[in-house]
């Protein structure tokens, strides 16, 4: 086979399975098998910062914050095998991280996972088939590539509760775009909470969700923060999740089973004007409920805290200069959490802006970020702290 | 073309009012929904969801009431350990509380020298846990009249996390002031498998003899004295070995130790009392120079008091702080001197291949009575015509100096403990150890 019509067929399978994520410099390619219809690509994904935060450190943990760490930290396989197979694999190592999103700890909390792991069957652009581990049908905001959000990272407050992988979940998905890619669907089962113990059930999670993509399409199972003044896009979602029989609100007893309940909207504008520059907005509300189980007389501790019942969203805005490869953006987000460090209808605004340069896309992208944590009600494990991020991001 | 550039721009002015509203429902503050407080008193759930080590009796009591002492049949199991003497137990205690039977220490060599009342090993400490039925699913709790500090240190040691520990705060006491009635009656338990290799092995809550050594002389610790009277040449070391009466070589402040007695951490100054508020702790530890910035060693006479200091700071304070289990009794015991103004003979100071291992050249300063005057240096008590307890050395090869691989003998034992399979080779019922097999 020529080299011409490898190329052309990589770029088939390719796209046929949205492997490549426009990491167009990234990561060698390898083909195998008859006729050349079996391709493998391995990246590498870093996202190295420097944090710097005015709380969590001294003796009265008020004193201020430094570290270097990775926010991501991984190794990616991808793979294809002629037009209806694909498979994605991805590692994660974090190590020894201090900063963590609302607080800051002694680290040492070193972790290798195995973060992805996905057999992707593909009919057709109406119907494709995917099970393993990878992330669950739920918001936007998880599904955007980690690589490409529009602000620094996406909010760490939008995890649903007594998911057993956090961002991910096992389990099998049925996804499609259907009347000229407008409309997209997907369909969830996957684990949920995967104890057998100490949960009234093990019942599987169900999901769905549908958005509406005007302009141009976003058609792929991953969506982007920004696609930095390529495309036109206009896309409203919505998306619903349930779990039977979850957790106890009194564990004690063992009594008062409770089921999860979820429920979101959100849209996406990215829009280029020549010679003006390219404006995003992104917002979303989201609701998880768990039958005020906190309210119970021994809640289950996964019924509370950041990854407890809570409802929210948020709104990001962005700038791209039409010239130079400059984006300037911002974030607010609102949340209010049944119990949060022990304080009942506690609320947390947070808000952040800053910059993006990209000097080969978002395959080389720095960004700075400074941000700030207000809580409704402050107290020892909830003051009011502010964070500056420096970060660079590899893709190889 | 006319017509599909009216209908973007009809996209691009619906996108806008999506901004418009999307705004009003996130951001800015206030426009999430709330949540209401509980209307029903929450009994205080069990490991996981008390984050604080410190307990109240109305707690305990809902334990008690709900059934989950010593429970062989739920998820979840309350063990409550009683730290007294057998005729205090039987005079009254807790229901379901079990009596703390076991030891609180024994004899081992830490380093180069044969020292009393030191942590307990593996073995001894399965037997512990097995005999008391402490499973995987047990939160411990720690309400008697005794020191609860000494166990909970060794647990903490074991690797037993905060969250599955619990201290009554105010101890038997707060029980019955709050009108809770004792029982005599022992409760049958039925013994567990347990093993402290189901755990996170956690020496970091415990200061070897050489881990102390090193950090008095590079000034990276802080020890705290919690016996104040051991700067007095009468506070004695008296009972650790036998025979009973005798005395270490030489009394005195460790270098950069400063004195905080152990009862100034309870309430009115009396260890049955609840515990001094945090801000309380704080105030006490600063006012003696101890700000949490370097680790804290506590220290005592045999390591007993030096545990009633290390709960609260643990427990309480969440800083970084060991227990020195040799304390004084080993301290007190490590000279080169050999002349008859400090031993009786020369066979009481360290053997010449051991000589980095004296204390004697670590200490500030000494009292020659209670409340008396200080004075530069140790104090010998041969001086005083005390009988002076000889040391047991040993001598190993790669641990001849505090500083050598082989000098922290007794964590190294304890991590090989925790790191073999039992013999038979049969596990436990958790994820500890990283030995073969099976």
């Amino acid at each position: 086979m020529s080299r011409l019509k490898r190329v052309g067929l990589f770029c088939a399978i390719t796209a046929a399975f949205c492997l490549v994520a426009g990491a167009a410099f990234a990561g060698p390619t390898w083909t195998f098998g008859p006729e050349d219809q079996g391709l493998l690509k391995l990246e590498y994904k870093g996202q190295f910062q420097l944090n710097m935060r005015d709380d969590g450190a001294e003796a009265d943990g008020d004193g201020d914050t430094s570290e270097f760490n990775f926010r991501r930290n991984r190794i990616a396989l991808m793979g294809a095998y002629g037009e209806h197979f694909g498979l994605y694999v991805q590692t994660e190592y974090t190590e020894d991280v201090n900063i963590g999103p609302l607080s800051v700890s002694d680290g040492s909390d070193n972790e290798f996972q195995l973060l992805d792991a996905v057999m992707r069957f593909r009919y057709d652009d109406r119907a494709q088939f995917w099970l393993g581990k990878y992330k669950y049908s739920f918001t936007r905001e998880n599904l955007e590539a980690c690589e490409m959000p529009l602000t620094l990272d996406r909010s760490v407050l939008i995890r649903a509760p007594l998911a057993s992988e956090g961002t991910r979940d096992k389990g099998v998905t049925l996804w499609g775009n259907l009347f000229d890619q407008k409309f997209q669907y997907r369909i969830d089962a996957m684990n949920g909470r995967n104890d057998s113990t100490s949960s009234p059930e093990s019942a599987f999670r169900y999901g769905a969700r549908a958005h509406v993509t005007l302009l141009d399409p976003e058609s792929n199972h991953g969506y982007r923060g920004t696609y930095l003044g390529k495309k036109k896009v206009l896309t409203i979602g919505a998306a619903y999740q349930m779990e039977k029989d979850v957790a106890y609100a009194n564990t004690v007893a063992q009594t008062d089973a409770v089921d999860y309940e979820a429920w979101t909207v959100d849209a996406f504008f990215e829009y280029p004007v020549a010679e003006v520059g390219t404006f995003t907005v992104s917002a979303a509300y989201a609701d998880y409920d768990l039958d005020d189980a906190y309210q119970g007389a021994n809640p289950d501790s996964g019924v509370i805290g950041q990854n407890g019942e809570k409802n929210g969203g948020y709104v990001k805005v962005g700038y791209m200069l039409p010239n130079l490869p400059l984006q300037f953006f911002a974030r607010t987000e609102n949340w209010s959490f049944a119990n949060l460090d022990g304080v009942y209808d506690q609320e947390v605004d947070w808000y952040g802006g800053g910059i993006n340069y990209y000097f080969r896309g978002q395959d080389l992208k720095l960004t700075m970020e400074v941000s700030q944590v207000d809580y409704d009600t402050e107290g020892p494990e909830c003051e009011d702290f502010v964070t500056f991020t420096t970060q660079l991001q590899l893709i190889f | 073309m006319k017509k599909i550039t009216l209908f973007r721009q009809g996209i691009v002015m619906l996108s806008m009012l999506l901004l418009a509203a999307s705004l009003t429902f996130t951001g800015c503050g206030g426009s999430s929904d709330s949540y209401d407080e509980p209307s029903a008193a929450q009994t205080a759930p069990i490991a996981g969801q008390t984050q604080s080590v410190l307990i109240d009796a109305a707690t305990l009591k809902g334990w008690v009431d709900s059934g989950l002492v010593n429970n062989d049949d739920d998820w979840e199991k309350v063990v409550i350990l009683d730290v007294t003497s057998a005729t205090t137990y039987a005079a009254g205690h807790i229901p379901g509380a079990q009596l703390w039977a076991g030891n609180s220490g024994i004899d081992r060599f830490d380093g180069p020298v044969l020292s009393g009342n030191m942590v307990l090993d593996g073995a001894a400490m399965d037997a512990a846990l097995q005999s008391y039925g402490i499973d995987e699913r047990t939160t411990v709790v720690f309400a008697g009249s005794g020191n609860p500090g000494r166990i909970y240190f060794m647990f903490r040691y074991w690797g037993f996390p905060k969250d599955r520990l619990k201290v009554l705060n105010g101890g038997k006491g707060a029980w019955t002031a709050a009108g809770y009635a004792l029982t005599p009656i022992a409760p049958d338990v039925e013994p567990s498998t347990y093993s402290v290799r189901d755990l996170s092995f956690n020496p970091n809550v415990r200061a070897a003899l050489n881990e102390f050594i090193i950090g008095v002389e590079n000034d990276t610790v802080a020890p705290v004295n919690t016996l104040v009277n051991n700067t007095d040449k009468a506070g004695g070391t008296t009972g650790i070995f036998d025979p009973s009466g005798d005395y270490v070589i030489f009394q005195g402040l460790i270098e950069g130790g400063v004195n905080v007695g152990y009862a100034n951490f309870y309430e009115g100054g009396s260890t049955t009392a609840p515990l001094k508020s945090v801000d309380e702790l704080k105030t006490l530890l600063e006012t003696n120079g101890v700000d949490g910035s370097k680790p804290i060693i506590t220290y005592c006479r045999a390591g007993n008091a030096a545990s009633y200091g290390f709960l609260p700071i643990d427990a309480a304070l969440g800083w970084d702080v060991m227990v020195y289990d040799g304390s004084w009794s080993q301290w007190g015991s490590l000279t080169n001197e050999t002349e008859a103004a400090f031993v009786p003979d020369a066979s009481y100071a360290l053997p010449a291949l051991l000589s980095e291992w004296s204390t004697d050249v670590l200490v500030d300063q000494h009292k020659l009575e209670n409340d008396g005057a200080f004075f530069p240096g140790p104090y010998y008590n041969i001086n005083l015509g005390l009988t002076i307890e000889k040391p047991t050395f040993r001598i190993v090869e790669g641990a001849l100096s505090p500083y050598d691989a082989g000098a922290n003998s007794i964590e190294i034992e304890d991590r090989e403990y925790f790191e073999t399979l039992p013999e038979g080779g049969a596990p436990t019922s958790g994820s500890g150890g990283s030995g073969g097999g099976c």
